[in-house]
Order: C-alpha cells, then sequence, then structure tokens
C-alpha cells in the first residue's frame, strides 16, 4: 500500500470518527445537562412499610446571579424507587441526588429502605445521615425555613456542628455498615427544632448557644422549648437542637438516647474528638459546679477478654480546661487540685459512658459495639457464649490536661 | 561577442541585464551587470580601470592579475554557474577570443536594518534580530562565536529561486548523525523555489503532517548562539529572518530568551505558569462541558448552583455555546492579526467588549463560559509558539469532553500524548526529558537552574561533547 | 542515525509491511525501552485491573476475606513476575526470535498463537472492566457499543505504534497516577477509615475457597511483559526495581482492597460494580472539595487504560508473528473489530462477563498461562544462551 493510500484511509477514518461521534446519541439529547437537573440537598425518608415517602430540599436558581431559593417536594411511592421515580416526576426534571448533603429519616422509617437508597440512587455512601423525632418531612420543612433565614446553602453544617458538640455522627455506609455489623447497631444524631415567638427569636436562638454554660450536663442547647417537629400556630422554628442519638437496630429504631448517654457514645466513637466536658470537682471538701474544658483529643477503643467475658472500655482525653472556676482552682497551683480536676473529669466521662451502656440495656442496642468486637477478635466465642447482658463492662479513663 | 551572447540567450528577457561594451588597448569586451542587484558604481569603477589600463592585456588571467586586482575576480567557464552568480549580483566579464568568464564579486542589495524581532521581544538582554540578508545574518552569528569549530556549510536550494542556504554548527559538539541527517534530507529537496525558511520545515521534519512543531524557529542570535552550543544544527535562509534549529524538543516550547537573563527562581516561576498556562489553555474549555453535561457530581455543591444560576435560560447546549464562543475568539484573533494595528484596537474593543457582553446580556452565552474561553486563550498566549496547533486541538478536546465526558477526554488526551511520544526525529525524543527520563537535563527544562549547575549539555539533544563547563 | 530515523518512520502506521522481522515491534530499533520504563510499566500492571473491580466482585462474592483472594493472586503475579524479570534480565533477543531459535518456526507460532489468545483474554477482561466502571460508575446513559469506539481509536493507536511509544506514554503519566493514588490513599487514611471491619479473617471458609477458585481470571497481568523481552536496556540495579515495583504496586491493590472490604465487609451485599473507590469514605468530603476522591479515581483509571493498551499491542505484535507480516495497522484494524464483536455482542450483558470469567475453565486456563508464560521464556532462554555459548566457544576453538 503506498503512502499515499494509506494517508486517504486515515482520512477516510477520521471523517467516520468524527461523523459517528456527532452523531451520538449524546449529542442532540439534552436531558444530561446540569441545567436539565435538579439539585437535591436534603432527602427525608418516611414509612417503609406498605408506603415510602421521600421528601427532598431542592435548589433552584432564582434571576440574581449567584443566589438559590430552596423548597421541598414530598411524594410517595409503593418502594423506594418508584418514590425516587416520583420524585423526578414532581420535579418536572431530573432530580441530582449525588449533592445531597444530608439524609433525614423519620421515625417509622424501615432500615433497609437506606440499603436501596444507596444502591439504587445516586446517592452518595458517605452522605451525613440524621433523625427526626417525627416525620423527616416536618422536620424537613422546618430545616428549610431555618436555613433561609440563615443563609445556610447545605445541610453539612448539621453534622459539624453536632460533633463540635460531642454528638456522634454517621454516613449513610456507617449507618448501614454498623447495623450489619455483629452487634446489630446503628446511631443517628437527632435533630430537634426549638421554637419561640418570632419577636424572640433573636434572643432565643443566643440562649440555645449560650445554654452549655448554664448547666453542668450538656455542652450546647438545652434552653430553649423543645420542638415536636411540625411548627405550630404563632410560634416560629427559632433554632435547631441535636443533643440526643436515635438508636436503630435490624427492625427500626429502637430508642432515643438522652444528652448525657448520647455523649457516652460519643466517647466511644472515634471521630468524635471535641466539644466542652463540664464536671463537678470535689477539692479541699468543697464541691465547684461545672469547671469547664475543652476537648482537644481522645483515643477511644474497646478491648474483650472472652475468657472473663469483660469488655473494656478505655478512653484517654486531652482536656484544656478554662473558665473562671477553673482559673480559681489554678490560682492554687497545686498537684491537688490538679488530682480533683482531672478525678472530675474522669468521673464526669464515666458517668456518661455508664449512662450509654445503661439506656443501650433498656433499648436492646450495642451503641458500643461491644460485641462487634467480640466477633472481631473471637468470633467462636461470639457465636456459641456471647450475650451481651451478661458481658461485665470495665472502664479505664485516662485524662490528660493541657 | 560570442561568450556575451551565451549568457544572454539564456535569459527570456535580455534586457533585465546591462551590457557594457569597452575597448581595453587593442582587445575589446562586454561586462555584464545585473543592475537591481550589483552595486553600479562599481560597474563604472571596473570599466574605467579597464579602459584605461597601461598594461598590455592579453587574457582574462592578465585582466585579473594586473587590472583587477582590487577586486573579489573568479574565473569560470561554466556558462549555468556565470548566469547564476549574475542573478546573485556578480558581474560578468567577457572579453573577445575567450569562451571563459571573470566574475567580480559586486553584489549590493538593499536590507532592513538590525532590530529587535517582534515575535521574541525582551525586557532584558539583547536586542538584535536576524533580518533578511544571509550575510548579516551569519556575521551575528559569527560575532557570537568565535570560534573555528563554527563550521558554515551553504548551499542552494530551489531550481528558480537558487536560494542560498547556511547550515551552521559546531564542529566539535554536534552530533554527525544529525549534520548528516540534515544535510541529506536538504539535498533531496527539489522545489522551484524557496521563499522563506518556512519552505524547508516540512523537509527536515520526520511527520510534516503532524500538529506539533518538530523544529525550532528564532530570529534572535543570542537563542541560536545558545541552541547551537547545546549541539543543535542551524539552517539559516537567504530572505528570511528565521532561523531554523534541530533537534527539536517540546519543553523548547516552553523556554524563552528572557527566562536567561533574570533571576533563575524566577524563570523556574515563569515556566511553571506556562506549563499550567498550557494545560489550562488545553483542557479548561473540554473539562467545562464534560463536567456540565455529565459529571456534575464531581462540581462542588456551592459552586454548582452558582452554575445553574449563570446559565439559567441559556438556549445553547453547554457544549455548542462553549464551542461557540471558542470559534468567536478564535475570529475576533484572526482578525485582529490581519487587521492593520490601528483598526485592530478598535477590532478588540468590538469583539471582546461589545460582542462579548452584549452575548452574555442578551442570555445567548453564559458568563462561565465567557470566562472559561478568556481564561483558556489567555493562559494560551503564554505559549505563543504553540498557539496554532494547540488552539485546534483545544476545539477537539472540548468536543470529545462534550460528546463523550471524562471518559473521551482522557482517551483523547492519552491518544494525543501517545502520538506525541512516538515522534523522535534526529534520535532525540520530543518529549524528553520528560519521557524517557533524564534527570539531568530536568535543569532547564520545568527549572531554570543557575548556569553554574548546568555542567552538562543536555542528554536528550545528541552531542559528541556533554562537557559544558569544567 | 539516519538508518535509525528511516527504520523508526518505516515502524509507524505508514510503515512499510515487509515480512522480514514480523511479529517483533514495529521498529529494528532493537532496545526500545528503558529500565525506568519497565520499571514503571511493571507498577501500572501490578495495581491497574487488580484495582479496579475485581475487589468489588471478591468482596461480593467472600464478604471482608475479598482482601486476602486479591493478596493471594497479588502474591502468585509477583511469583511469575522473578522468572520473567531473569529473562529479561538475561535474555538479548526479542521473545519472538528467542522461540524460533529454540522451539523452531512452527513451535513458535503455535506458542504465539496460543499466547495471542490468551492476551487477546486479557484485552477483553480489561476493557469490559473498563467499559463497567465508566458506564455505571462515571457517565450516566453511557452506551457501550458507540462508546468503546472512542477506546478502540487509542487501542489501535497503541497497536500500530512502537512498544516505545507505549512505554513512553506510561512513563509520562506515571506521576499523576502516583498522585492520584496519593490523593485517595490520603483520603482513606485522614477520614479515620475503620479497618478494623475486615476481621475476622476465614470466617466463612468455603465462600473464601469457592470465591479463590472463581475469579483467577485476574492473574496473569505481567504476562505482556513477554514484549520487553531483548528490547530493554537494563541496568544493574534495574531488575531490582522492578521487583520492587511489582511488590509496591501489589501492595497498593491490596491496601484499597483492604479498604473497600473494610467499608463493606459487614455489608457485602450493598457493594456493586457503582461502588468504587470514590464510593469507600465514611466521613464526607465530598461537598467541600467537590468529589476530589472520585475526579483521582477516574484520572488514575488512566492506568487500566495503558494495561488495556498493552494487552492490544501484544495481541497485535502475537498475530503478526503468526501471520508473518508487519501490517500493523490492519492487524491493529483486525484486532479492534475482534475487540468490538465480543464486547458488543458475545458479552452485552455484565451477567454474561462474570459468568465467563468465574468459570472453572477460565480457572484452569489462566494460572496457567499466567506461570506458564514466564516459564517458557525463562526456559528457552537458558537453551538460547546455551546454544550462543557453546557457538561462540566452538568458534573461538576454531579461530585458535
Amino acid at each position: 500500500m503506498t503512502k499515499r493510500k494509506k494517508l486517504l484511509i486515515y482520512k477516510a477514518l477520521l471523517f467516520l470518527f468524527a461523523f459517528f461521534i456527532a452523531f451520538m446519541p449524546s449529542t442532540s439529547l439534552r436531558n444530561k445537562e446540569v441545567n436539565s437537573r435538579v439539585i437535591v440537598g436534603i432527602l427525608g425518608l418516611d414509612g417503609g412499610g406498605e408506603k415510602v415517602r421521600l421528601t427532598a430540599q431542592y435548589v433552584m436558581p432564582t434571576e440574581a446571579q449567584g443566589s438559590t431559593g430552596k423548597d421541598t417536594v414530598t411524594v410517595e411511592g409503593e418502594t423506594l424507587d418508584e418514590a425516587a421515580e416520583a420524585l423526578n416526576t414532581a420535579l418536572g426534571r431530573r432530580v441530582e441526588l449525588g449533592h445531597c448533603s444530608m439524609v433525614i429519616v423519620g421515625k417509622d422509617a424501615k432500615p433497609e429502605l437506606l440499603g436501596s437508597l444507596m444502591t439504587a440512587t445516586d446517592v452518595a455512601a458517605d452522605v451525613w445521615m440524621a433523625a427526626a423525632d417525627g416525620k423527616a418531612e416536618d422536620l424537613i420543612a422546618d430545616l428549610t425555613d431555618f436555613m433561609s433565614k440563615t443563609g445556610a446553602t447545605d445541610a453539612n453544617f448539621i453534622a459539624y456542628s453536632a460533633r463540635k458538640a460531642h454528638i456522634a455522627t454517621n454516613t449513610l455506609l456507617g449507618f448501614l455498615s454498623d447495623l450489619g455489623s455483629a452487634s446489630k447497631t446503628a446511631y443517628l444524631p437527632l435533630v430537634e427544632m426549638q421554637s419561640g415567638k418570632a419577636s424572640e427569636s433573636g434572643d432565643s436562638s443566643s440562649g440555645g448557644s449560650s445554654g452549655g454554660g448554664k448547666g453542668g450536663d450538656s455542652s450546647g442547647g438545652g434552653s430553649g422549648e423543645e420542638g415536636k417537629g411540625g411548627s405550630s400556630e404563632g410560634e416560629q422554628k427559632t433554632g435547631m437542637k441535636v443533643e440526643k442519638l436515635a438508636m436503630y437496630g435490624e427492625n427500626g429504631r429502637v430508642g432515643i438516647f438522652d444528652s448525657t448517654s448520647a455523649r457516652g457514645v460519643a466517647w466511644v466513637s472515634a471521630p468524635v474528638e471535641k466539644g466542652t466536658v463540664c464536671a463537678d470537682v470535689e477539692y479541699e471538701g468543697k464541691t465547684i459546679k461545672g469547671v469547664c474544658g475543652r476537648l482537644l483529643k481522645k483515643h477511644a477503643s474497646v478491648k474483650i477478654d472472652e475468657k472473663t467475658g469483660t469488655a473494656t472500655v478505655k478512653i484517654k482525653a486531652f482536656i484544656e480546661p478554662h473558665g473562671d472556676k477553673f482559673n480559681t482552682l489554678f490560682a492554687t497551683n497545686s498537684k491537688k487540685a490538679n488530682d480533683a480536676l482531672i478525678a472530675g473529669y474522669k468521673k464526669k466521662i464515666q458517668g456518661e459512658v455508664e449512662s450509654a451502656v445503661g439506656s443501650s440495656l433498656a433499648a436492646t442496642a450495642d451503641p458500643l459495639f461491644i460485641g462487634r468486637e467480640f466477633y472481631r477478635h473471637s468470633p467462636d466465642y461470639f457465636k456459641s457464649e456471647y450475650d451481651y447482658y451478661s458481658v461485665k463492662i470495665k472502664y479505664d479513663i485516662e485524662i490528660a490536661l493541657k | 561577442m560570442e561568450a556575451a551572447q551565451r549568457i544572454l540567450d539564456k535569459f527570456s528577457t535580455p534586457d533585465n541585464v546591462v551590457t557594457h561594451e569597452f575597448k581595453c588597448g587593442k582587445k575589446s569586451g562586454v561586462l555584464i551587470v545585473q543592475p537591481d542587484l550589483s552595486d553600479v558604481a562599481t560597474a563604472r569603477a571596473v570599466v574605467f580601470a579597464l579602459e584605461n589600463t597601461a598594461q598590455k592585456l592579453g587574457t582574462l588571467d592578465d585582466f585579473n592579475r594586473y587590472a583587477l586586482l582590487e577586486y573579489d575576480v573568479t574565473i569560470s567557464s561554466d556558462v549555468d554557474d556565470c548566469v547564476n552568480k549574475l542573478l546573485n549580483g556578480d558581474m560578468l566579464l567577457c572579453i573577445e577570443g575567450e569562451s571563459r568568464y571573470a566574475v567580480i564579486n559586486a553584489r549590493k542589495y538593499t536590507t532592513r536594518g538590525i532590530t529587535e524581532p517582534p515575535t521574541e521581544t525582551v525586557m532584558r538582554g539583547p536586542r538584535e534580530g536576524f533580518i533578511e540578508d544571509l550575510k548579516t545574518n551569519l556575521s551575528l552569528l559569527e560575532r557570537r562565536l568565535k570560534t573555528p569549530d563554527l563550521a558554515i556549510e551553504r548551499m542552494e536550494i530551489g531550481r528558480k529561486s537558487k536560494t542560498s542556504i547556511a547550515l551552521c554548527y559546531l564542529s566539535s559538539v554536534a552530533d554527525e548523525k544529525v549534520i548528516k541527517n540534515v544535510k541529506k534530507r536538504l539535498e533531496k529537496i527539489d522545489i522551484d523555489g524557496i521563499v522563506d525558511s518556512h519552505y524547508l520545515v516540512p523537509y527536515i521534519e520526520e511527520k510534516p503532517l503532524s500538529l506539533f512543531n518538530q523544529t525550532g524557529l528564532s530570529e534572535k542570535p543570542d537563542i541560536v548562539t545558545a541552541k547551537l552550543l547545546e549541539g543543535r544544527v542551524a539552517i539559516f535562509v537567504d530572505g528570511s529572518p528565521m532561523v531554523i534549529t534541530v533537534p527539536f524538543v517540546v519543553v523548547e516550547e516552553f523556554q524563552s530568551g528572557e527566562d536567561y537573563y533574570q533571576r533563575s527562581t524566577y524563570g523556574t516561576f515563569v515556566r511553571l505558569l506556562r506549563y499550567l498556562g498550557l494545560i489550562l489553555a488545553l483542557l479548561l474549555p473540554a473539562l467545562y462541558v464534560a463536567l456540565q453535561n455529565f459529571h456534575y457530581t464531581l462540581i462542588p455543591v456551592r459552586f454548582m448552583t452558582t452554575l445553574m444560576t449563570a446559565i439559567k435560560g441559556i438556549p445553547l447546549s453547554p457544549l455548542a455555546e462553549t464551542v461557540f464562543v471558542l470559534l468567536l475568539f478564535e475570529i475576533i484573533r484572526e482578525a485582529s492579526v490581519r487587521m492593520p494595528r490601528a483598526v485592530g484596537m478598535a477590532m478588540s474593543i468590538v469583539g471582546a467588549l461589545v460582542l462579548g457582553e452584549t452575548a452574555v446580556s442578551a442570555g445567548i452565552i453564559s458568563s462561565p463560559a465567557v470566562m472559561v474561553i478568556a481564561l483558556s486563550s489567555i493562559a494560551l498566549f503564554t505559549v505563543p509558539s504553540m498557539i496554532g496547533s494547540m488552539s485546534v486541538l483545544r476545539i477537539i478536546f472540548t468536543l470529545i469532553g462534550g460528546l463523550c465526558g471524562l471518559f473521551g477526554l482522557i482517551l483523547a488526551v492519552l491518544f494525543t500524548l501517545h502520538y506525541i511520544c512516538s515522534l523522535n526525529a534526529y534520535d532525540a525524543p520530543y518529549l524528553a526529558p520528560f519521557t524517557p527520563l533524564v534527570y539531568s537535563d530536568f535543569k532547564d527544562a520545568i527549572e531554570r537552574s543557575p548556569f553554574p549547575t548546568m555542567k552538562q549539555r543536555p542528554k536528550s539533544i545528541p552531542n559528541n561533547n556533554p562537557t559544558r563547563q569544567a | 542515525m539516519n538508518s535509525v530515523s528511516q527504520q523508526q518512520n518505516n515502524g509507524t502506521a505508514l510503515g512499510s509491511e515487509n515480512t522480514k522481522n514480523a511479529g517483533t515491534t514495529n521498529t529494528r530499533e532493537t532496545k526500545q525501552a528503558s529500565g525506568k520504563q519497565l520499571v514503571a510499566i511493571i507498577f501500572i500492571l501490578a495495581m491497574a485491573t487488580k484495582m479496579f473491580l475485581l475487589p468489588i466482585f471478591l468482596i461480593q462474592a467472600s464478604g471482608r476475606d475479598g482482601y486476602l483472594i486479591l493478596t493471594v493472586y497479588g502474591v502468585f503475579d509477583l511469583v511469575t513476575l522473578v522468572p520473567m524479570i531473569i529473562t529479561i534480565r538475561k535474555c538479548d533477543v526479542d521473545f519472538f526470535e528467542l522461540l524460533s531459535s529454540v522451539l523452531g518456526k512452527v513451535g513458535a507460532k503455535i506458542v504465539v498463537a496460543i499466547i495471542g489468545l490468551f492476551l487477546f483474554f486479557k484485552l477483553n477482561t480489561a476493557v469490559a472492566e473498563i467499559l463497567n466502571f465508566y458506564g455505571t460508575n462515571v457517565l450516566a446513559d453511557f452506551d457501550t457499543s458507540l462508546m468503546i469506539i472512542v477506546l478502540l481509536v487509542f487501542l489501535t493507536a497503541a497497536g500500530t505504534h512502537t512498544l516505545r511509544s507505549l512505554s513512553r506514554l506510561n512513563e509520562i503519566l506515571m506521576p499523576i497516577i502516583v498522585v492520584c493514588l496519593a490523593v485517595l490513599v490520603a483520603i482513606v487514611v485522614l477520614t479515620g477509615f475503620d479497618f478494623g471491619n475486615i476481621l475476622p479473617t476465614v470466617a466463612d471458609g468455603k465462600s473464601f475457597i469457592s470465591a479463590l477458585l472463581k475469579h483467577p481470571a485476574w492473574v496473569g497481568d505481567f504476562t505482556p511483559l513477554v514484549l520487553f523481552i531483548g528490547r530493554t536496556r537494563t541496568k544493574k540495579y534495574t531488575w531490582c526495581f522492578a521487583a520492587g515495583s511489582g511488590l509496591i504496586g501489589t501492595g497498593i491493590a491490596v491496601f484499597f482492597a483492604i479498604a473497600l472490604s473494610a467499608a463493606f465487609g459487614n455489608v457485602p451485599m450493598l457493594i456493586d460494580s457503582t461502588t468504587n473507590l470514590s464510593n469507600i469514605l465514611q466521613f464526607s468530603v465530598g461537598n467541600v472539595y467537590g468529589r476530589l476522591d472520585m475526579f483521582s479515581s477516574v484520572v488514575w483509571s488512566v492506568s487500566v487504560f495503558i494495561e488495556a493498551a498493552l494487552f492490544f499491542y501484544a495481541t497485535c505484535r502475537c498475530v503478526s508473528f503468526v501471520i508473518g507480516k508487519n501490517a500493523h495497522f490492519i492487524i491493529s484494524i483486525c484486532t479492534c473489530v475482534c475487540t468490538y464483536v465480543v464486547q458488543v455482542f458475545a458479552l452485552t450483558d455484565p451477567m454474561i462477563f462474570s459468568l465467563a470469567v468465574t468459570s472453572y475453565a477460565c480457572a484452569i486456563i489462566t494460572p496457567a498461562m499466567a506461570a506458564g508464560i514466564p516459564m517458557i521464556a525463562l526456559v528457552c532462554a537458558v537453551i538460547y544462551n546455551k546454544k550462543h555459548k557453546n557457538v561462540g566457544q566452538a568458534a573461538g576453538r576454531q579461530s585458535a
């Protein structure tokens, strides 16, 4: 074959290729473009028995350059796939679930729905999860109002603020993985809305954020009235509260952990490293209430011993105490004061973990994943003898003051 | 006279040349001059000298020995060679009874002065540029390389144009195989005329149909000198200020004369910017379209909402919009290059401001698309010698990115890279020192190391003498 | 130089179709790859397809023990790499020439035909994986029958050019691949991955063995290295670096398999081909940086493209040798058409692909070929070297 002929063949092939590419279906179809999509920021799941309800908070471009508006829509289907398809119809465009930043699970949502959500839709496996006290639909409606007030663009802040307030959080895959583990337990932070009168909104929200200083129990929230999910007449959602944990078993929600138990779970949850600890310190016969400190870092693990059927919860927390009460103690500059401070924090943390264990026994859940540890390190023991209720739990808490 | 007639017969219009008849003693003769290319004063002086000579002159050798002592004279009997010399500005002297000719050097033609070349301006550094005169160009080079090693081999190419070509290299540095190969390729050229050095480029390149430059082109003596010192071969063409250098590797596209006249740190920084500029220029529009059409999941959500707001209501698809803006830009660029300078300014204002702004405000194209193409185009100007090829590639990549997403784009990039990897003209791998990896050559590839550290010549370029400094 | 350059010209797509040197790499230039390029190629081959969809199939089949099976395959391949490296180091002639001189021309052609078939099978495994990954993970509404054309254009280009171009392509892309791997490793490590989920090991021995026996289609990634025999400029420690890069590549593949096993160990039923490296993060970073993980994953996938190109190139060279013609362009087009037919008509359903690669026939043939090819090369090299040593000695004696 001559060079010229080969060149001709090349040109013909190139032309064919260009022709092929130009007339590919993707050229004529425009349903894939970003403009033909609607972004869903938060997705809510309710039901699971006969009907599945999907609530989506979607983002709409507005006339003003760079600004967006948010609204919600709720659809229903017999299965999750049907509901997801109905969402496309309801919004008139294909929904883009890949940018969903939060999935909220309603009280009656079945966990198997979450498995379908991950495999059948574009929702990322690492999307943050939260639980609603009642219906996810109501919570999303309230959150939409709240977010448009605060100007928040996505719902990530819920998970981030929860972790900062020493509340354990979870992602979709994390949740399913926990639930599929030998412990058969998973948890989600429970998001509640605080309500107040419209004129008091500013005060209320600031009270919510500074509530930690008043009580010794928890580090955030607690000062406002507790919301019940939907907004009642004459009241407005003034803030958000994330201090409880919704506990899940294989068949759905098994209970709600109060703030103390939730903090106990957070002590064992490895990713939660920040937060505030306030403890009562016994020093020279007096009780100094609410000596606060910032948690800088922590190492947590559960060690098991199948011979004795014991699980040891090991926590090493690095705390930086601060505040006037600490300053008073610090002024004495004695080792005794230091020891008292460590003992106070130790007692506080142990109390919270014990509370978590107590609540877990009541809720037939294993949020510290003691069962999982037995299964990991001693699967035979786990299969033959393991019983969560008969495990002896020990605590080994170490405090390092900074 | 027979000898003179033989010459004149060669011309289709003998009037083009001027003949001066003279008498020297008893001998009569003719001086043939090409008045456009020769110094008429020299012709006059020669005739005067011959007519007034006191010597009795018989043969051309006598003329040469006694009457034309102060001139550069050669004796030739080859008519074609003499015609050729005549056309180069030499005078021919014929005398009765002689079939030979005395060729007297009287070349003189107008050339422009040495100025700073517009394509390679520098803030600091030499401002001399080559001109259209080969002799001047060679003198500029010789002034910089005062060594007997500097070899200048002359040849003529073009059956009709008889263009003088000079092949320059440093005999102790340049690789013989490269020299031999270049000479062989030049000797093979059988063309009627060479108008500019660009005519030679496809003959010298390994793959003339390629989109990529495989020869270096420079208008500056300092750059050509530096390239000769690295073992390259330079080809000067009479009538062209552009000097071709081979072998050529891709890093040369990113090197500028200015890099060597400023602090090495800054030189390195600027080079990095050029690489980044080229990547941005090539891939940004394609990525923009691919992300919009297929992979919006990869875009951060906040950026995505901003983007969606900006492109709301645009009637064109992202691909059509981007290609439209790209073509619009190319048209404006081409128009402003072709326009006279005074109109060029108005052209860019109309093109960039009025057209762009109006199209965006009318909602035909979106502002992100304009921004992306503008950024890509500005980035492309960081590597001016690659503007042509990269503009074409950019449009191809954008089309593939828009039609096949990242899948197609990655494959298109791989295809292009694979093709570039196959270029290996004159034993110099085109992508060296990146592949094959030559660590020592990195000193003048991505970074611009200070001269004391560059002790070796680039290994990517074949050479005989790797040591540059002790 | 000129002759070399001309030879190179001839070797390209527009090159001559002389029967001389048929089956050898496109050009008559003997040393086409450098030691560094060989090391880089080994790194890519060690991890590319093993990191792609194999971990998913293994986790689906054996749960959290998927990484252990992958480790077994990795070690097997590393063992086969040893004779291959030794042959590359010791042998100075082209693989095809080596076989011809030891087995005779007919014998060599039969062996090369079998090797070519195996390489074609490996090529199709890699192409199917690429299409699967992009079709389900990256591009919505991916039309395999059309998109494969884009891939085949690249593969054809790889087939028509030289081994040198392919080696250089791999070398220049290595830093990008390494950076993407580093980003993915950083994301996995820094986001507090719970690697404890891979415990307990081999809790279900039956499914472990079954999965181990069903997936050996992914071994034998080092077989195209036969093309580097006699064509690589090796230095003193090249073999050391080559073995090291194989080890590191396998290590990286195993690391990501561990991460994937840890993420889906408790829920293996949730993993499918849409799940890849990009989907294994437990703590969201996606919305902060964009899907950096996904982007890195997509860019990293060029290593699989390169591996597929190498299989394609090797297949073409085998065909070239068997038919005794150096018509690289035509052979590439034919191989390309065959690949298209296999992918679009024979492997239309992923299930068919899955059944094909997990069949017991495949489980027996693939490891046999993976181990056999380097061994054949090594044995032939030993025989060849001995033969030539004897010939050399005889010639020496004669001249003495």
